[in-house]
């Protein structure tokens, strides 16, 4: 009889990185739906290119450096996914595969892989595109619940239009709750942001702090410059960025009050730049800058350790 | 004689591949990624500076043995300033719109640290004519690998290369490429893929010694 | 009711209360060995040096072995019989471990014992040494000797005295058995420890997820003005020594101090025993409560001679169910792993777990994704992944600096890591790289 010996911990907890990722996976569920239901099968098309792209991608470049295969922990899944709803359902089809190899090869790989990178692969993709193709990446499809079968996506259903961060006026509340307006294919509907979001908290998957102080502070700064502050929220990309952008935990600090700090940094950049910048939206721009100061934040947020006390007198 | 020969051809080499001042020392980064976004740019600043580059060791060399140690830095710096302003005045005469797209680039050539150091590393210590094959060596790669750079750039960022369209009507340009960010990217890529060839190499040879 | 706990910690609930359900009910049944193999290094400190050799005739509770040094304890025959050899085995050090085997005659015959009366009653400077003579450590897994614990040097006093009866630890149930069988004698062992450091307040900690010993040692210590029943939140390290102290008392021990800098000593439920018997009855420690669970056909609290070898307790319990992968000293948080099922129970062994071998192995170290979830369950608040960074780059001394010597190797680090990183492995391993340099240094 062999025995085993080793140091303790015997039992591991069930959750592991796949885990993870596939809960991050399940609370987007209710996103991918709601987008391919409002801007049809393009949607589909460009959220399956980009996840197919972005394992293809992670596989050739592991195989190529004879690297241990990591497809399995699912976080090439996420990224692709996370591409295809940062991009408008009428972009160019080569896009989402382009935005797969920056996001896995340049973002992720290069940098060590997975908890190496220190940005946000998928936005690191979305920020490349969004400056080198502003067109394609700020003319959104209306909603047009087109599918195959039914009229090809073009014409009047497609005519492109600003975001409606620009002019809301004409939306109704309903309207923004069910994404029934042009944008990204994943941050229109709300409603299937929040479901995300509160599947994610309920499974303990993100802590509450990045995405309540981030669109917190969102919030506040807006109503204190005069803007509507739930509308200010339900246009643009906040909710998407907040829940599923900012959260990811490789590139947010790891300590709750590192965190805390990240999500209100994140609004007031995004505040700025809706407020004062030369882009309507900088939700993008916003987590970008705060995962390349994460490192400052994670050494400068001490923590007192267990017994960093006087000796206790009487 | 021959060994003469052999030796100017080496600092001539040195200055193109095993020190190529972009690459392997990672000097004058500055330029490097500011003015690359066109091939014609690139080729531009690289004659420009080359030409400061080869007056300025040929100078510093002769009074090599005249300047104090104490204040050789200004003095190098007034030599270099010299060419600089000489090449400044040339180009604004004779090529005006390479002139006009440079800019700043070109006055800032003074503080192009390729240059300050080939002068301190190399000029003040070996005669003219190394001196100046150095100049030339040096130049030329600093020449090549920011046109290469802004080859690149200029292909992916606009779709010409030397203003000549290259990519087919259906190419929509990678606007990034030509932005600041770009040059960033592609330089440190070209950074990366030389130093895996290059650490390649090495364990290879290493390799090699030990099975010999 | 309130609710005693720290900041920090895991739940390993399911694992937890699954684990004890099997043996929480099951009444202690005594088992006894042919033959016992009794380390001499059973304790914290230099081994004892072994008084009898082979061919010698012992009763139960003779002394085999004696206390070396200041904190040595001595070693107790725990069977009356024939001393059939003194040798040497692979136990839980590094190092082989000397051990006595007495063959048991089975008439459990025992030496003559001297008891020094009351708890209540005893003369106060009697009751350490009697605690020494004993043979007692701690029983919770530590195995510090007790008279040491319980000799305040000048100058420090103590008001408290914790009798641990968390039992945080997964798949154990012998102390919780003991607080619902004997609770009488641990509020005895309490008052002789609390007289012996003139301690003007008991309290006895459990977790609430034992509420039957709760009312049990309510019951046991009413009337007692100065003995409290502190119920403390189920939550790992709950039992903690540090986090006790935190939890029952809001002091923290301070960095590098020991419990008595907080002016508290912690005991075990086991220890507290122990010292009610060995100061009404005289009897040293020659026995424990010990679970046997895990993959055994039947899983029981059993109580054993000291040095009983695990296969016949495992024996007694029906046997293995499966082919074991690990077996551990302890439960599955802390437990020490044993090379072979030969090793002999010891003072501090309160369980015996049976791993299957799916159970024993162990998962691939994946990379860091930095979710923080060990920075928030580490109960002295360290930074783990941080300091196993450091520790990987052979970079002992920052770690050092981050406070790797405060680290409690409770293993909730590791026990919450998605990437399965080893923490808590490695936190050990760079202790004991300081502890030597330390050593090196004096």
């Amino acid at each position: 009889m062999k025995l085993a010996v080793s140091s303790g911990p015997h039992i591991l907890t069930r959750e592991t990185t796949q885990t993870l990722m596939l809960d991050v996976i399940i609370a987007l569920i209710p996103t991918v739906a709601a987008g391919i239901y409002i801007f049809g099968s393009r949607a589909a098309l460009v959220l399956a290119i980009s996840v197919f792209s972005s394992v293809l991608f992670e596989f050739i470049w592991r195989k190529a450096l004879k690297k241990s295969l990591t497809i399995k922990d699912l976080s090439a899944v996420v990224t692709g996914l996370l591409i295809g709803l940062n991009l408008p359902s009428s972009v160019p089809l080569w896009m989402p595969v382009l935005a797969s190899a920056l996001a896995i090869i340049l973002a992720k790989q290069l940098f060590g892989g997975l908890g190496h990178n220190f940005m946000n692969p998928a936005l690191f993709a979305r920020a490349v595109l969004l400056a080198s193709w502003p067109l394609h990446m700020t003319s959104y499809n209306l909603p047009q619940r087109v599918f195959f079968g039914s009229s090809a996506p073009t014409g009047v259903d497609t005519l492109a239009s600003a975001t409606p961060l620009i002019n809301s006026s004409g939306l109704s509340m309903q309207d923004l709750l069910l994404g029934n307006i042009p944008g990204s294919i994943g941050e229109v509907c709300k409603i299937a942001i929040i479901i995300g979001f509160l599947y994610l908290l309920f499974t303990k998957t993100i802590t509450w702090e990045v995405p309540v102080s981030f669109i917190g502070t969102v919030a506040l700064l807006g109503w204190l410059l005069g803007e509507d502050p739930v509308r200010y929220l339900l246009t643009g990309g906040v909710l998407f960025g907040a829940v599923f952008m900012a959260t990811d935990y490789v590139t947010n600090p790891v300590q709750r009050i590192g965190q805390f700090i990240f999500g209100v940094l994140c609004g007031v950049i995004v505040v700025v730049i809706r407020k004062y910048g030369g882009y309507p939206e900088g939700v993008t721009y916003a987590i970008l800058f705060m995962n390349c100061i994460t490192p400052l934040i994670d050494r400068y947020s001490k923590k007192k350790i267990y017994g960093e006390v006087k000796k206790n007198v009487q | 004689m021959s060994n003469k020969t052999n030796n100017l051809r080496g600092v001539f080499i040195n200055g193109i591949f095993n020190e190529n001042p972009t690459f392997r020392l990672v000097l004058g980064t500055c330029p490097t990624i500011a003015v690359t976004t066109s091939a014609i740019n690139g080729i531009g600043m690289g004659l420009a500076a080359t030409f400061v580059l080869i007056g300025s060791n040929m100078v510093i060399s002769l009074l090599r043995k005249f300047i104090p140690n104490k204040v050789r830095i200004p003095a190098f710096i007034v030599v270099i300033c010299t060419f600089v302003t000489i090449v400044q005045m040339l180009m604004q005469a004779y090529l005006p719109s390479l002139y006009e797209s440079l800019g700043i680039f070109i006055p800032l050539i003074v503080v192009n640290c390729i240059i300050l150091a080939r002068a301190e590393a190399f000029a003040a210590k070996n005669d003219v004519l190394h001196s100046a094959v150095d100049g030339i060596g040096m130049g030329l790669g600093f020449t090549l690998a920011i046109t290469l750079i802004g080859i690149i750039r200029e292909m992916l960022g606009a779709g010409t290369v030397f203003g000549n369209q290259v990519m087919g009507a259906g190419f929509e340009p990678m606007l990034l490429l030509v932005l600041a960010p770009g040059g960033f990217i592609v330089y440190g890529l070209l950074l990366g893929i030389i130093n895996a060839i290059s650490t390649r190499r090495a364990s290879k040879k290493s390799k090699e010694v030990k099975t010999a | 009711m309130k609710l005693f706990t720290f900041r920090g910690g895991v739940h390993p609930l399911k694992e937890k209360q699954a684990g004890k359900t099997a043996t929480c009910a099951k009444p202690v049944r005594e088992f006894t060995a042919q033959v016992v193999y009794i380390p001499v290094d059973m304790h914290i400190g230099a081994p004892s040096a072994p008084c009898v050799k082979k061919g010698d005739t012992v009763l139960m509770g003779q002394k085999i072995a004696d206390a070396v040094g200041g904190i040595g304890i001595p070693v107790h025959a725990s069977v009356s019989g024939v001393v059939k050899e003194v040798g040497t085995m692979q136990m839980l050090r590094s190092m082989a471990s000397q051990y006595i085997a007495i063959e048991n005659d089975g008439k459990d015959e025992w030496t003559e014992l001297k008891p020094l009366g009351s708890v209540e009653t005893v003369p106060q400077e009697l009751i350490v040494p009697a605690i020494k003579e004993a043979g007692i450590c701690g029983m919770g897994g530590a195995c510090f000797p007790t008279h040491a614990k319980l000799n305040i040097p000048e100058g420090k006093f103590i008001d408290t005295v914790i009798v641990n009866g968390a039992e945080c630890e997964t798949y154990l149930t012998a102390d919780h058995r003991l607080m619902l069988e004997e609770p009488e004698k641990v509020v005895k062992g309490l008052i002789a420890a609390m007289r012996a450091v003139n301690a003007k307040r008991g309290v006895i900690a459990i977790e609430n997820n034992k509420l039957d010993a709760i009312a049990s040692m309510q019951k046991a210590a009413s009337g007692k003005a100065n003995i409290e029943v502190a119920v403390l939140k189920t939550k790992y390290p709950q039992g903690g020594e540090k986090q006790l102290i935190d939890a029952v008392l809001g002091r923290q021990v301070p960095s590098g101090g020991l419990p008595m800098d907080a002016n508290a000593v912690v005991i075990n439920v086991g220890t507290s025993k122990a010292v009610c018997e060995a100061i009404e009855e005289g009897k040293p420690l020659i026995s424990r409560i010990t679970t046997v669970t895990g993959a055994v056909k039947e899983p029981d609290n059993l109580l054993l001679r000291i040095g009983t070898p695990v296969i016949d307790a495992v024996n007694a319990c029906g046997g293995y169910a499966e082919t074991p992968g690990k077996i551990l000293f302890g439960g599955t948080m802390t437990g020490n792993a044993i090379p072979s099922d030969n090793v002999p129970v010891t003072k501090a062994n309160n369980g015996i777990v049976v791993l299957t071998e799916k159970e024993a192995i162990i998962p691939k170290e994946d990379p860091c994704i930095r979710c923080g979830r060990c920075v928030d369950v580490c109960p002295i608040y360290l930074k783990p992944n941080e300091l196993k960074v450091k520790l990987v780059l052979g970079r002992l001394e920052e770690a050092q600096k981050k406070h790797l010597e405060d680290c409690i190797l409770c293993g909730a680090c590791s026990y919450i890591c998605p990437a399965r990183r080893l923490l808590t492995p490695a936190f050990k391993e760079g202790k004991d790289k300081l502890a030597m340099m330390r050593r090196k240094k004096a």
